[in-house]
């Protein structure tokens, strides 16, 4: 079995809401609320849940973005959050994160070729015609032309956008690369050509990915591992191929219906989840989806649920299943 | 019904000669082109468009960015803005009237808004950010001839059947105190309340999550079939139009490519175009396939099919003659050289 390359050990991130002016205690938003995820070298780990569920936060945790209000992150068995800032910097390097809009990422006022350059000249002390030569070699592999260097990031498409992050990321050589929501608002053409893309890097420069995704289908398709989180904590957690097939917690079962697919025409099975996201500051009691569960009973309500391991090697956490 | 050539305008006349289709006929688009001058040239964004849309029927218009689904949506509503805009043929009969035709104030007070209203893609970019949900709704019906009260008794009980929890406390709140979903499901409101014969729903389900989608979906398709309204729905999502329309019309880069009953299209799916779409959805095989090369520049689109470029099946006469729409089965129309004389051959 591979290494370990990133272990998450009881993650926490606590947001304060603005405490109104003489009203009592500091209420939290528990954005992400105890995280223990693992992911090997070489694994694609997909995190679905729908906004709001914290997987951005969990994100920004696991690349350091964030310092967590409990728990920790290892990477390759350091404790990211302890290291002085002088290494800090060179985890940074390690672990990279592709944000959702990479439009919006790129400095509008900077030729692309100087973006591409950007963090060479920060993490490397090379020579001008050596990081030329490693922005060109990058440009390549990720399928855009050399004299692209010279345009500004809106004269490039959407699909073109994403080439240009990943390209600014490849440069550094990373372990490990975090997509936040890689294909949301592109073509479905274009989302199957990026995909294709990132496959292809991965098996080319083996490189482990963390996957965040609403899109059920792209997660599928792409990861080993999925993680399904529901208003700050994983519900489910598992093997692809095992999360899709036997679903066991009843999120994971009703977010799967979710799902258009061709198959069921005109939906005669109308099913769905019924209400919203109930308000992150105000959390239900026990199990946080039991208001919207359709198989909830009083335990549900009164006793939180812990992640028990079942059959297929998936871990769930629910009363009922 | 026989499988010959038809000349393009026949798409739009032949399905009339049904009989009673005829009386239930809504919209027809007949050769719609629309162009757009910019400083780099004229960008050709829609090229002999037709399209037909029968009363209660939901059709779903799908296609890539950049393939003119919007520029029809808003070309139906007249609000083509011009310049840069220009409508250099064609015609859109709503009710057997041309709104192409129409004066502005005509168009005003008795197209958008009245007979065809639309539920836009991004509902906090459309909803006023100053006013309450409840202000802008009852603004909906400030008419002289309307009876106040019965208006609002109805927009409870359409609230209600949307499944939205404690309306009267959803209308004192502002925009922004609402979740993506409610807010899409205000706008749904917003868009049945005056009484319209046609929604253009433009990708109502693109900002939001899955399981929200699927909600939406289910209340629209209820609803329409409820109150026989007419839906064009414009997406980019296969899956999402098959779950929703009765029937679906394809198109790229500006020109019509498929036009089937939904069941059909996916069981007998002709056009290379078509295929090519369904096989870049993801699918459990784990093995990606894509289309391969760019959307067209619509300022100089290729000659005859504008699809000929990237087409695996294309033929000489691709590259120079625009292929019309052909019936191939009973309702199911497409624009390919190739195909068509496949089918032939078959036949």
């Amino acid at each position: 079995m591979e290494k370990v390359i990133l272990r998450t050990e009881n993650l926490k991130k606590y947001f304060p809401v603005k405490r109104i002016l003489f009203k009592g205690k500091t209420n939290w938003i528990k954005a992400v609320d105890g995280i223990d995820l693992e992911i090997r070298e070489g694994e694609i780990l997909g995190i679905v849940g729908e906004s709001g569920s914290g997987k951005t936060t969990l994100a920004k945790m696991i690349q350091g973005i964030y310092q967590p209000t409990e728990g920790a992150v290892y990477f390759r068995n350091i404790d990211i959050h302890t290291l002085p800032p002088q290494q800090m910097k060179s985890i940074r390097r390690e672990i990279q994160y592709v944000y959702q809009n990479p439009g919006a990422s790129f400095d509008p006022w900077w030729r692309v070729g100087r973006s591409l350059e950007e963090p060479l000249k920060i993490h490397e002390t090379i020579s001008q015609r050596e990081i030329r030569k490693r922005v060109s070699e990058v440009l390549n592999s990720v399928g855009l032309e050399q004299d692209h260097i010279l345009r500004y990031p809106h004269e490039f498409s959407g699909g073109q956008q994403r080439r240009l992050a990943l390209a600014r990321i490849l440069v550094l050589g990373p372990g490990l690369i975090i997509f936040d929501e890689p294909t949301s608002g592109l073509d479905v053409s274009i989302q199957a050509t990026i995909l294709k893309l990132l496959k292809k890097l991965r098996n080319d420069l083996g490189l482990t990915y963390v996957f965040i995704s609403h899109d059920l289908e792209v997660v599928r398709m792409m990861s080993n591992k999925i993680a399904v989180m529901y208003l700050g904590v994983i519900v489910e957690y598992g093997d692809t191929e095992s999360i899709f097939l036997h679903p066991k917690h009843y999120y994971t079962q009703l977010l799967l219906a979710s799902v258009p697919r061709i198959k069921d025409l005109h939906g005669e099975r109308e099913i769905f989840i019924r209400g919203d996201l109930p308000n992150p500051a105000d959390l239900p009691s026990g199990c946080r989806f039991w208001p919207r569960c359709p198989a909830a009973t009083e335990i549900c309500a009164n006793q939180v649920p812990v992640l028990k391991t079942m059959d297929h090697g998936q871990k769930v956490s629910c009363h009922r299943s | 019904m026989g499988c010959g050539m038809l000349s393009t305008r026949a798409f739009v006349s032949q399905e009339n000669k049904d009989g009673a289709k005829s009386l239930t006929r809504l919209l027809e688009v007949s050769d719609l082109t629309v162009n757009f001058n910019t400083d780099r040239g004229k960008v050709q964004a829609l090229d002999k468009v037709n399209i037909y849309l029968d009363k209660g029927e939901v059709l779903a218009l799908v296609g890539e960015s950049g393939s003119g689904k919007t520029t029809l949506g808003r070309s139906i509503l007249n609000v083509i803005p011009s310049p840069p805009g220009e409508i250099a043929e064609g015609r859109i009969l709503f009710q057997g009237h041309n709104i192409l035709g129409m004066e502005e104030n005509e168009c005003n007070t008795m197209i958008r808004g009245k007979a065809i209203t639309l539920i836009p893609q991004d509902p906090f970019g459309s909803a006023h950010p100053l006013f309450t949900i409840g202000t802008q709704l009852r603004d909906l019906f400030k008419t002289p001839n309307r009876n106040g009260r019965e208006m609002e008794t109805r927009m409870m009980s359409l609230l209600h059947q949307l499944q939205l929890p404690s309306a009267s406390d959803l209308l004192r709140k502002y925009p922004h105190e609402l979740s993506g979903g409610q807010l899409q499901r205000i706008m749904i409101a917003a868009s049945l309340l005056p009484n319209p014969l046609l929604i253009i729903a433009d990708e109502p389900t693109t900002s939001l999550d899955v399981t929200v989608e699927a909600q939406i979906l289910y209340l629209v398709r209820q609803l329409v079939k409820e109150r026989g309204v007419s839906v064009l729905f414009i997406t980019h999502n296969l899956a999402v139009a098959s779950k929703v329309s009765d029937r679906i019309i394809v198109m790229y880069a500006g020109q019509v490519m498929e036009s089937s009953p939904t069941t059909s299209f996916f069981t007998e799916t002709a056009h290379p175009y078509a295929r090519k779409l369904l096989e870049c959805l993801p699918n459990r095989e784990g093995e990606i396939k894509d289309i391969g090369g760019m959307i067209p520049n619509l300022i100089n689109p290729p000659m005859g099919c504008r699809f000929h470029p990237r087409c695996e099946e294309a033929q000489p006469q691709c590259s120079f003659v625009k292929p019309m729409l052909t019936q191939i089965a009973p309702g199911h129309w497409i624009g390919c050289h190739c195909q068509t004389v496949q089918t032939r051959m078959r036949g």
